[in-house]
């Protein structure tokens, strides 16, 4: 029997190809997006999964308040509190610290930029396993100069992954690659190519006069008795710290523990009005959930992932609704097959099976196609969506292939279940009444289902439309800083700890200031396009009691920095180019004169403000700048005068007023050589590295386009179907109204009509549903746009258009047919 | 074989109601061949329907085979009808996807006939009839006279004890329609029971007994001449 049911469908099938083919496209093409999804989605969900016990490790992090309101929320947590969660909690089982840093590794005439590497301890093992390729002994780090490399960047700066023993340096400082470990997957919260002992890193920061010798055996043996920083201190929250906790433990009761004993170790913050609280975040669950400052690289977002998962079943469930349209809008030339079947002996329960195996086949061959599109098609989507290539193996996960075979049968019963129940509910009496039914329908399904096509179709394209208007926003809106044709490069390492720095750095400004097309050059720890990460808790007015200190960002500037990028000073003055007078003066933005309690500008101008309490004058008020994109509100700064990141990674910030900017690049890198000989010259331009902050914006934006488009080929295909199907039935209807006078246009504007209402339906189902889901999308961003009724009225007239163009034709040939030929079809 | 007792089949829509049957009492014997004859629209298919168990009278009594069958839902009129009434068309209703050999096994599928034995009967048949050079066609390869032969073997493959067919010659050439009189003659000198509707006088005359209906009553039960 079941030979039987699959030789008719696939007789069906062949005999009806314009209807298979559309159905066929609709349905791939609908699942074909999914599979991108899903596979994206599955990408997404599983970050650092693949880490062996990662369902155990968790990161500690903490939320730090001063005088009982939020400051910040951090990724990091403080030094020691692994260890101590290790030494004082039985619940875990290990713990490590590390810091993250980039740096630039060089090797002959090899360099890798801006390795990512991780500074980590001899516990990293215990809570991370890497996959080791090659490795001189047990332990990676056995003296002063080991370092562990990643197979890829292995390849990149050494040619090959048989590295153990080349030497290579950071700077001036010398290291051995003593391991090589297989490419950590892309998904990943936490990157790295390069690892380095935190002891030796952080030996190398206090003794920065000294270099490796690699042939001084007292350097080797010394060096961890020279460590200069106590495990215990808990006095910096540098670290990201991660634990491993035994099976089946409880992490809330081990985040409990943690905050009962912190208090021993963060007297120093308790006293001035600070609180921390820990947390714990799950390993697998950093990825989409945390967006704390400093994390190490930028997260995802998890309401994207979601919208993206939804996203791919609303297209499924129109290209399904397609199926069902376009199935009963045939059903009756099937009515007289069924009365056959039925006086042949077939029950309802036979029908509905041979149906559900036509389904099936068609479903299958759907699959079948949209598979093959998804090879076929993968590099150019991945392209187009700016990432990196996800491999389509996941495809064969046996957890993948269950989901996609229930999806897949879903499919076959929502998209089956209607039609096989009508049209297996023709009588016998079909044969003769074609159209006979079992019962009579009142109200018309397909009309139903185009209006749910359309509404779907419509709310994505306001969404679309309005993620753009919301970018394009982001993009125009004045950024209080002038960020254009602004050179920026990072200070070198080698001037880190030189006792020449200042005067290197005097040259250098000299120099560049001088080049023709060079209008200014400014340097500061921080610059717009980043977040300021260093935070005090302790400053307030000099007036104020020492429990009401708050929060405030940071920065260290020159006076080049406000004419260089243009900055807006609203009262006082700017740093005058004397680093004497200005060591305990100030510089607020507008937000922090306002927190500090003032709500003139004016009125913060030559008050004083203590730091720790050491007072500091404020000799002038910014108007307030975007530090960070749009997506983010204008946080208080306090920007002080001096070179204190000359201790850490600083900026140069070059403003070019030249029209040939390659010419000026050029120049400025032959003065970099000259200065600093042994630095690499790497540089950007700011107001790329700005609009970097709405990549992944930008991108969500390409990707929800495409799906609309998408969405709206089905949609329209389907109509193109129903429509020719429609139109057709009623020919011998046109063929009498031309005859009894009616005109082309007026057939034309009857046949188009009904479509059009129905569009007009969905219009008006579609909006108050849009204008909440986006409304409630924008409150995401500090700074956005409106829900303009111009972006609703856009989206309608583009369903309208699509729809009256897809029908257009159908209804035009009608129209224009000979009347007698119309009849005799009769 | 069948009996009906004031066979009443009313039509209702939105605002006419049109009695196509009118209180009709018929009865046939096993082994007969009646002829029902009468102007168009007088209800001829109707009673044709109702006694094919394809369609419920609104009134009246129907006694097939000595079960009461008037007010069967369609699923167990499949039932009864499954194995035992065999139809024939005027416009063949063979399905245009299926060969002529699958279209002639299709009651046997619904029957769960084992595939040997359905093979053994479809064979036979068509040899019987004479289309078994067109086993592998498709209805549109077929004139109609062959069209209706397979309509036929449809109709008998499952053996069934009552034929009725509805102006079975009615889109045939007079040559294929002596070809199928002669096999409905054949089939009833073997015993099957036919119920035929027509508007030939010609094809009447293979009757035993003629039936004149009007306006839904019967109202002349005659023999042929």
């Amino acid at each position: 029997m079941f030979s039987h049911y699959l030789t008719v469908a696939w007789r069906h099938l062949a005999k009806q190809r314009a209807f298979t083919l559309v159905n066929l496209l609709g349905l791939a093409s609908a699942m074909a997006a999914c599979l991108f999804i899903f596979i994206y989605v599955h990408y997404e969900t599983h970050y650092d999964t693949f880490w062996p016990n990662s369902a155990q490790i968790y990161r500690v992090v903490h939320d730090r308040y001063q005088n009982n309101e939020l400051s910040f929320k951090s990724a990091k947590a403080y030094w020691g509190l692994g260890h101590t969660a290790k030494e004082q909690l039985p619940e875990v089982a290990a713990a490590t610290e590390i810091f993250t840093d980039k740096v630039t590794a060089s090797y002959e005439e090899n360099q890798i930029l801006d390795i990512a590497m991780f500074g980590v301890e001899e516990t990293f093992p215990d809570v991370f396993q890497l996959n080791y390729l090659a490795r001189k002994s047990e332990n990676p780090f056995t003296d002063l100069h080991s370092s562990a490399f990643s197979e890829s960047a292995a390849r990149r700066l050494f040619g090959t992954t048989e590295a153990i023993g080349k030497w290579f340096k950071i700077g001036s400082w010398e290291f051995e690659v003593t391991t090589v470990f297989k490419d950590l997957p892309a998904n990943t919260h936490m990157p790295f190519d390069l690892l380095l002992s935190k002891q030796t890193y952080l030996w190398y920061f206090a003794n920065k006069k000294r270099t490796s010798n690699r042939a001084d055996p007292k350097e080797n043996n010394n060096y961890q008795a020279m460590k200069p920083v106590t495990k215990w201190d808990w006095s910096y929250a540098g670290n990201f710290t991660y634990l491993r906790l035994k099976p089946k433990t409880d992490p809330e009761q081990v985040e409990a523990k943690i905050n009962q004993i912190k208090g021993d170790y963060l007297k120093h913050i308790t006293k001035d009005g600070g609180w921390i609280d820990f947390h714990l975040q799950a390993l697998s669950g950093i990825h989409l959930n945390s967006n704390r400052t400093m994390e190490a690289v930028s997260n995802g977002d998890r309401r994207s992932v979601w919208a993206m998962g939804i996203l791919a079943l609303v297209i499924l469930g129109i290209a399904w609704m397609n199926f069902v349209n376009l199935t009963l809008a045939r059903s009756l030339e099937r009515a007289k097959e069924v009365g056959i079947r039925k006086v042949a002996g077939a029950s309802r329960r036979h029908l509905i099976t041979q149906y559900f195996v036509e389904y099936g086949l068609i479903n299958l061959l759907s699959v079948v196609l949209a598979v093959v599109l998804v090879i076929l098609l993968q590099p150019v989507v991945w392209n187009i969506l700016g990432r990196k290539p996800i491999a389509l193996t996941l495809l064969l996960e046996p957890g993948f292939l269950a989901v996609s075979g229930l999806v897949f049968l879903a499919g076959i019963v929502i998209s089956g279940f209607y039609p096989a129940l009508i049209q297996s509910s023709y009588s016998s009496l079909s044969l003769f009444k074609p159209g006979h039914k079992a019962s009579a329908h009142r109200l018309d399904p397909r009309k139903a289902l185009v209006i749910c096509q359309f509404t779907a179709t419509i709310i994505l394209i306001i969404g679309v439309i309005t993620i753009y208007r919301q970018i394009d926003f982001m993009r125009s809106q004045d950024l209080g800083v002038n960020i254009e044709r602004t050179l920026v490069s990072y200070s070198p390492m080698s001037v880190i700890g030189s006792p020449a720095r200042m005067n290197t750095l005097e040259t250098y400004k000299a120099k560049v200031r001088a080049l023709p097309g060079v209008e200014n050059i400014a340097t500061s720890s921080s610059l717009p396009g980043k977040e300021i990460i260093w935070q005090r808790q302790d400053i307030r007015k000099a007036a104020d009691l020492p429990n009401e200190t708050k929060n405030y960002a940071y920065a260290y500037i020159d006076h080049d920095f406000i004419p260089t990028l243009k900055l807006n000073l609203v009262a006082g003055r700017n740093f005058s180019n004397n680093a004497g007078a200005e060591t305990n003066t100030v510089i607020l933005n507008e937000s922090a004169a306002r927190q500090l309690g003032y709500t003139e500008p004016a009125g913060a101008v030559d008050a004083f403000i203590l730091m720790g309490g050491k007072p500091y004058q404020v000799v002038g008020v910014l108007k307030d700048y975007h530090q960070e994109s749009l997506k983010k509100e204008i946080r208080p700064v306090v920007l002080f005068y001096g070179y204190k990141w000359l201790y850490d990674i600083g900026y140069y910030a070059i403003k070019l007023n030249s029209a040939d900017i390659r010419a000026s690049v050029k120049s400025i890198e032959e003065v970099w050589k000259q200065v600093y000989p042994t630095a690499h010259f790497e540089y950007s331009f700011l107001d790329e590295a700005f609009d970097k902050q709405y990549q992944s914006d930008r991108q969500f934006g390409v990707l929800f386009t495409l799906l609309t488009l998408l969405a709206l080929f089905i949609a329209a295909l389907g109509l193109y179907g129903l429509a020719t199907y429609s139109i057709q039935k009623r020919t011998k209807e046109i063929g009498i109204r031309k005859v009894n006078g009616a005109t082309a246009q007026e057939i034309i504007l009857m046949l188009t009509g009904e479509f059009t209402k129905w569009v007009g339906v969905a219009f008006a189902i579609a909006c108050p549903i849009a204008y909440l889901v986006m409304n409630r999308w924008l409150q995401n961003f500090a700074y956005r746009t409106e829900l303009s009724w111009v972006t609703f009225a856009i989206a309608g007239v583009a369903a309208l258009l699509i729809a009256l163009v897809t029908v257009f034709y159908q209804a035009y040939a009608a129209a224009t047919r000979n009347p007698v030929a119309a009849l005799r079809y009769e | 074989m069948l009996i009906t007792e004031k066979l009443t089949k009313v039509f209702l829509t939105d605002e006419v109601e049109t009695t196509a049957l009118n209180r009709v009492n018929f009865e046939v014997k096993a082994g007969e061949f009646v002829a029902i004859m009468g102007p168009s629209g007088c209800g001829k298919s109707t009673l044709l329907n109702i006694i094919g168990l394809l369609d419920n009278p609104t009134g009246g009594q129907y006694f097939f085979d000595g079960t009461d069958v008037a007010g069967m839902k369609e699923s167990e009129r499949t039932l009864v009808r499954k194995g035992k009434i065999g139809f024939v068309f005027q416009s063949f209703n063979l399905i245009d996807e299926l060969t002529v050999f699958e279209n002639i096994e299709l009651p046997l599928l619904y029957l769960k006939t084992p595939p040997a034995e359905r093979k053994q009967k479809v064979d036979a048949v068509m040899e019987r009839l004479g289309i078994t050079a067109r086993r592998a066609h498709f209805p549109q390869q077929l004139s109609g006279g062959q069209q209706q032969r397979v309509a036929i073997a449809r109709a008998v493959i499952a053996g069934p004890k009552l034929i009725l067919a509805d102006e079975p010659t009615g889109n045939l050439d007079s040559a294929h329609g002596n070809e199928v009189m002669e096999l409905l003659g054949k089939l009833n000198a073997e015993g099957t029971t036919i119920v035929m509707v027509t508007h030939s006088p010609t094809d009447s005359k293979r009757a035993h007994r003629i039936v004149q209906l009007f306006d839904g009553q019967i109202v002349n039960g005659t023999k042929p001449d």
